[in-house]
């Protein structure tokens, strides 16, 4: 992932002053949002929907897994999302964040924690781990994921 | 490192040049000079692996600010800076490290005192008679503190690889 400077930001800052300043961020609000990516995420990880997973971050996010290699970029983290499937199929996700920051106004953080469970050779692999992400409000009002970490703590297959 | 998000560098500075003056004068926060933001983070690992390498105590102690929380992979969450002076000095009975650096990769200035940064990171573990190269991945928030010294307010960290010679 490199830096990027946004076009529209820099037009942005050349238009003229708003009559107002920026308004804080409202942390009710980054709650909401950040509920709604993970619920999505959820959902898309146990239909397997690499695209989808994908789509929601930004085009140049990055997303650090243990045991996988970097992913730079939307369209790297679609095609390492399809080949994870690909050797473990996701039948299950849970996410839970311990902490929400609102952290400036279009900009969160979260942490928490994961259970994730997965079809292996026909067996139930369950993974538990921590996360961190960030997130962006882009000029539309969405918002999208910028980075995502994650590693597994513990893993057991059903027998 | 022993122990060790994506987000714009919009440079402000650069943006200030490109644009005319304003006629009018808003209330707006101060300008996020990222220059002096990833300079004071380099000064930051650079005191960091230092002192990894020369097992100071003293400095490694003070890298975190009070409230940090570590999220270390095959550690359980260190939760403040009391935790994290327990960790270092756990760390540094059983092992030495001899050599250490930090790759940022990304710096996002979120202000003049708060940053995200993810990168990697190389060391070098020595236990007993056994060398151990590491590499691996982390994630930080960087908070700046009223001494001007940049400190981890969070990191995650995993090793991706540990080559143990045969």
């Amino acid at each position: 992932m490199r830096p990027t400077l946004s076009l529209l930001a820099l037009l942005a800052a050349c238009a003229p002053p708003p009559a107002n300043p920026p308004s804080p961020p409202d942390p009710a609000a980054v709650k909401t949002a950040m509920d709604s990516i993970r619920t999505e995420y959820m959902r898309l990880t146990a239909a397997a929907d690499a695209a989808g997973i994908a789509a929601l971050y930004t085009a140049d996010a990055a997303v650090d897994f243990f045991g996988a290699p970097k992913m730079r970029g939307r369209a790297e983290i679609e095609a390492g999302t399809k080949a994870a499937y690909a050797i473990q199929k996701p039948v299950r996700l849970e996410i839970v964040a311990i902490q929400t920051n609102a952290v400036a106004s279009g900009v969160a953080t979260e942490g928490g924690t994961w259970h994730g469970m997965d079809s292996v050779s026909g067996k139930l692999l369950h993974s538990w781990g921590r996360w961190i992400s960030g997130a962006r409000q882009d000029s539309t009002g969405a918002w999208k994921l910028t980075y995502l970490m994650a590693f597994p703590d513990s893993q057991k297959t059903d027998k | 490192m022993r122990s060790r998000a994506r987000w714009y560098g919009v440079s402000l500075c650069f943006l200030v040049a490109a644009c005319p003056p304003a006629t009018v004068q808003q209330a707006a926060a101060p300008a996020v000079d990222s220059a002096a933001v990833r300079a004071g983070i380099a000064e930051m690992w650079q005191r960091w692996t230092a002192a990894d390498i020369a097992s100071d105590t003293t400095t490694l102690f003070d890298v975190t600010t009070d409230s940090v929380r570590v999220d270390h992979r095959g550690f359980a969450p260190i939760l403040g800076r009391d935790a994290w002076r327990a960790f270092v000095a756990s760390a540094l009975k059983q092992f030495d490290i001899t050599a250490a650096e930090i790759h940022p990769e990304l710096t996002d200035p979120i202000s003049n005192d708060l940053a995200y940064q993810i990168g990697g990171y190389n060391e070098t573990v020595v236990t007993g008679k056994v060398t151990t190269p590491i590499q691996g991945r982390y994630a930080a928030a960087l908070q700046r503190g009223a001494d001007n010294r940049w400190r981890a307010a969070y990191l995650m960290v995993f090793a991706d690889t540990t080559i143990t010679p045969q």
